[in-house]
């Protein structure tokens, strides 16, 4: 090889990225002093690129850019910061929906609960006077707090409505001949009503024997 | 079509629409790379930040034009070329005052000072040889690459690339940062 070869060499070597010399010119760099040096410069050179390289400036801040371009070209940006503003309106419906669901749960829980006490037998006389019917639960939840109350009359006037219904008869849903002692917590013996599912068929059989044998028979009959 | 291209075409497509992140990703991928060689040319920052802003606001403006089977690396790095030359242009015309001066020294500062003798020996390139200098070893773009850009001959390429590795080392030489037998004087 010669020294203007091996100068070729050098510059196919950066050109193509490759780090070392091939073999020719390795046997040409040992026997010339010259090219040598020549090579030793090269290096140095690639050193120094390799640092200056990596000194390179940081960049500056891609926000200014970002707010230029969305300028240039028309693209709407909030003018508040987006993530404040979606905290407060997360913040916000989450109140809402808090308050909301407490509500729910508060008048539904109201409107369930049995009515007890005087409201029941005001309420349980003035249906009686009326003639209109109540719903289930509280024609169950009356006869209930009647018995608990030991007011007869109370008893009396929901044992009579409940015996207004035609498919509720005393003679279809009460089993005869039972003797055993009333207990208003009902026994093995209690029967639920066909037809009204547990525990509202159990508890309504229950509530029907204690009256039935609570009760003076006149007490149950249609004059009374 | 090449692996990037699709990607970049992708992106090109949402920033066209005014798809404020697709804007945002195209400054976060491609602002470095064109500040970088901004800086390397102009070898002054807030020269450089100018530059880099008006070649994304121009590549963007322009971005219809871009032939999507083609990598855009390429073709931001001609924009940003030209207007770097427009800018050393205009400096030829109005020369630096004292604060650019100030400034320049600034730039120069981030380094240790082997980067510092470099960047002012690149600086002291003639502006194709410093532009073909500035591709090829810090955008790490190849002769083919280089030529695709400038569009000019792969052979114009070479000889301004070894021209220009031959300008530096013979000025490096003479401030005495390399010895005559290629050995770094640790002057520092």
């Amino acid at each position: 090889m010669k020294c203007t070869d091996f100068e070729r060499e050098l510059c196919n070597r950066w050109e193509t990225r490759r780090p070392n010399l091939t073999a020719a010119a390795q046997e040409h760099l040992s026997a010339c002093p010259a090219c040598r040096g020549l090579y030793q410069r090269e290096l140095a050179l690639d050193r120094l690129v390799a640092v200056w390289r990596e000194q390179l400036p940081e960049p500056p801040p891609a926000a200014p850019l970002v707010e230029a371009l969305c300028r240039e070209f028309g693209v709407r940006r909030p003018t508040t910061p987006p993530t404040r503003r979606a905290a407060m309106l997360w913040a916000t419906v989450s109140a809402m929906a808090v308050l909301l669901c407490v509500g729910l749960v508060l008048s539904w829980t109201k409107g369930s609960m049995p009515p007890t006490g005087r409201l029941v037998a005001e309420r349980s006389t003035e249906s009686a006077a009326s003639g209109e019917d109540w719903p289930l639960t509280d024609s169950v939840a009356t006869l209930w707090d009647g018995v608990q109350s030991q007011s007869q009359q109370v008893a009396v006037n929901t044992v009579r409505r409940l015996e207004d219904w035609p498919q509720l008869t005393r003679q279809e849903r009460w089993e005869s001949g039972s003797a055993s002692v009333p207990s208003p917590s009902g026994d093995a013996n209690d029967r639920p009503w066909g037809g009204w599912g547990e525990p509202l068929g159990r508890q309504v059989g229950q509530a029907f024997r204690f009256l039935s044998d609570a009760l003076p028979d006149a007490a149950l009959s249609p004059a009374g | 079509m090449h692996p990037d291209a699709e990607d970049d075409s992708e992106l090109a497509r949402r920033c066209l629409a005014g798809d404020e992140a697709a804007l945002r990703a195209f400054v976060g991928r491609f602002q470095g790379l064109i500040f970088a060689l901004c800086v390397r040319m102009l070898s002054q920052r807030q020269d450089a930040e100018d530059a880099t802003q008006e070649t994304l606001l121009r590549a963007v403006r322009h971005l219809r034009h871009w032939d999507a089977s083609r990598p855009l690396k390429p073709w931001l790095l001609a924009i940003a070329a030209n207007r770097c030359r427009t800018r050393l242009a205009q400096r030829t015309r109005r020369p630096l005052d004292l604060g650019e001066r100030g400034d320049l020294a600034a730039v120069r500062s981030d380094g240790p000072e082997l980067a510092e003798e470099m960047q002012r020996a690149v600086s002291g390139l003639r502006e194709e040889l410093r532009l073909c200098f500035v591709l090829f070893y810090q955008q790490e773009l190849s002769v083919q690459e280089i030529a695709t850009t400038l569009e000019c001959p792969e052979g114009t390429v070479k000889t301004w690339l070894y021209r220009a590795r031959k300008q530096i080392a013979r000025e490096l030489i003479e401030r005495g940062v390399v010895d005559e037998s290629g050995h770094e004087v640790h002057r520092f």
